[in-house]
């Protein structure tokens, strides 16, 4: 496997990992500011 | 928000941005930029607009000059609210001169999909062929500026907002098809060009390319983070300020970045460029083809310009058959309307300042801004290259309003009160170790590009006519700042002292 490959699946993944984190938390201090 | 960040800037310019700047030479800038500034401004620009808005100002000029005030006296802080101001505004008319353009060839290529006007054809010397024609750029441009008026002067703003939550999730997943399909093209034309390898042009960091064009490339990636993250033009303050005194800032910061990275870097940076890459032996002439991959898609990108992905993507709706039409149809419409969600903001921010600033009704002021519109954006039809040099000037001016939202929302209004600032109502604790990159690294990153690049605007880089629009633009830019900081706080600057304190 090419260098590239692991270098384009590294920052997909931190992006991914990222996004999962921030929105997950989001969405749970509203609900919890709802509740 | 996410509707608004989501938008051409991702699937339009990134791909051309990576095209013209050496592929993975700029992807390493470009992550530098997004965590040492992209991050850092963002949150400072939400700080700043929440701020702002304690006041009632949801525009740059007077917010800038409360926030300066807190370390220099209001005469001082008076001109730094007027550059500021007179930065945002400038910028937001000049890019919306060519970036409404952009959204009427996302409409015209939706019908050309419909109608199947480009099957069968060269892509690129469609593409051209389309550019000269004046009648269909004007239609599709004019009809564009036309419905933006009426959402923003009928106040439907809130009902686009509806259409943004069904439209935004689908253009998402029409682009994961996208890749997709993409991933499985492999050579459709010529077995030496696949699309595998554009992936690899973009994430092969290509070290020789950076150091022999360091400073354009970092301008270029740093322009690219604001560009697509909505900073440096005041339309992130404009939000923030109507947020409550303790609104979470530094999470939805975070979020903001992280959605639109993903619809940047995960699928704008997998649709043009592969496609590109695959169809290059159809575009590009043997002798540019013969020199290598790297250089067919630079010669796209200078040739096309922001053109790149309108002569790369029609291809795969091709490949598709009569599908394809539909696909490519429902494509750019998506397209449009992300750019169309985009420049409703950025329109709005406009109006406020009128509104807001000059005391000039919602109604006058949205037909103020699409006079305005339209004599700025009658350049980009009838010069050639003017869009693409206006562009660049916009990656210098975006790093040039970010380095003041640091001087002025953080150091003048002192690093003490902006971390506060940050923390009031967060439903995170930023972590220690970004003060520093806020205070020095930053600064420094965004200097060095400006530094670098400056000299390049000044001998020749952009032409007489976007100069002179550049020129036109700060000067009512200053004027409108200077008058709307002097209207509200006339009786703080008569006796240099702060009176105004909530």
């Amino acid at each position: 496997m090419g260098s590239w490959i692991i270098y384009m699946l590294t920052a997909w993944f931190a992006i991914f990992a990222l996004m999962g984190w921030s929105i997950g938390r989001l969405l749970s201090a509203e609900k919890a500011q709802g509740s | 928000m996410a509707g608004n960040a989501v938008g051409l800037g991702n699937f339009v310019r990134f791909p051309t941005q990576v095209a013209q700047n050496g592929g993975g030479a700029f992807m390493v800038p470009y992550f530098i930029a997004l965590f040492f500034l992209g991050i850092p401004v963002m949150w400072i620009e939400w700080v700043a607009g929440r701020y702002g808005g304690k006041y009632g100002h949801g525009t740059l000029g007077p917010t800038y000059y409360l926030m300066a005030r807190e370390s220099v006296k209001p005469r001082s802080a008076l001109w730094w609210g007027v550059i500021s101001g007179m930065l945002a505004f400038s910028l937001t008319v000049l890019l919306n001169s060519y970036y409404l353009h952009l959204i009427g060839w996302s409409a015209a290529y939706s019908w050309f999909s419909l109608t199947g006007a480009y099957f069968g054809t060269n892509t690129g010397d469609f593409f051209s062929n389309y550019l000269s024609n004046y009648g269909e750029i004007f239609l599709f441009w004019g009809i564009t500026v036309i419905l933006l008026a009426i959402a923003v002067g009928q106040g439907v703003s809130k009902g686009i907002e509806r259409w943004v939550k069904v439209m935004m999730p689908l253009l998402y997943i029409f682009a994961i098809l996208m890749v997709g399909y993409i991933f499985v093209l492999g050579s459709p034309i010529d077995p030496n060009w696949s699309t595998i390898d554009g992936f690899r042009f973009v994430w092969s960091p290509n070290w020789s390319y950076l150091s022999d064009h360091l400073w354009g490339v970092m301008l270029a990636a740093t322009g690219q983070i604001f560009f697509t993250l909505s900073l440096g033009m005041g339309i992130i303050q404009n939000y923030a300020s109507y947020l409550g005194p303790n609104d979470d800032v530094a999470l939805s910061g975070i979020a903001t970045v992280s959605l639109n990275e993903f619809a940047e870097v995960v699928l704008g940076g997998s649709i043009a460029i592969p496609l590109a890459t695959a169809y290059a032996p159809k575009i590009v002439p043997p002798d540019v083809l013969a020199k290598g991959k790297s250089e067919a898609l630079a010669w796209i990108g200078h040739k096309f310009g922001l053109g790149f992905s309108y002569t790369s993507l029609p291809n795969a709706f091709v490949s598709m058959g009569d599908a394809g039409r539909i696909f490519g149809f429902l494509w750019f419409l998506l397209l449009w309307f992300a750019g169309f969600t985009s420049a409703i903001a950025m329109y709005n921010y406009l109006v406020a300042l009128l509104e807001e600033d000059l005391n000039i009704k919602r109604k006058v002021g949205t037909w103020v801004v699409f006079v305005i519109y339209l004599i700025m954006g009658l350049p980009v039809i009838y010069i050639s290259g003017y869009m693409d040099q206006l562009d660049a000037w916009v990656s210098f001016q975006l790093t040039l309003l970010a380095l003041f939202d640091i001087l002025v929302a953080v150091y003048l209004f002192k690093p003490d009160n902006f971390w506060r600032e940050l923390h009031e109502g967060a439903w995170m604790t930023v972590p220690g170790w970004y003060k520093p990159i806020i205070l020095y690294i930053a600064p420094i990153l965004l200097a060095l590009p400006l530094i670098g690049t400056f000299k390049s605007f000044v001998s020749g880089r952009i032409g007489i006519a976007p100069w002179t629009a550049i020129i036109v633009m700060f000067i009512i830019g200053a004027i409108e700042s200077y008058y709307a900081i002097k209207r509200k706080y006339g009786e703080e600057l008569e006796k240099n002292e702060v009176i105004v304190k909530v």
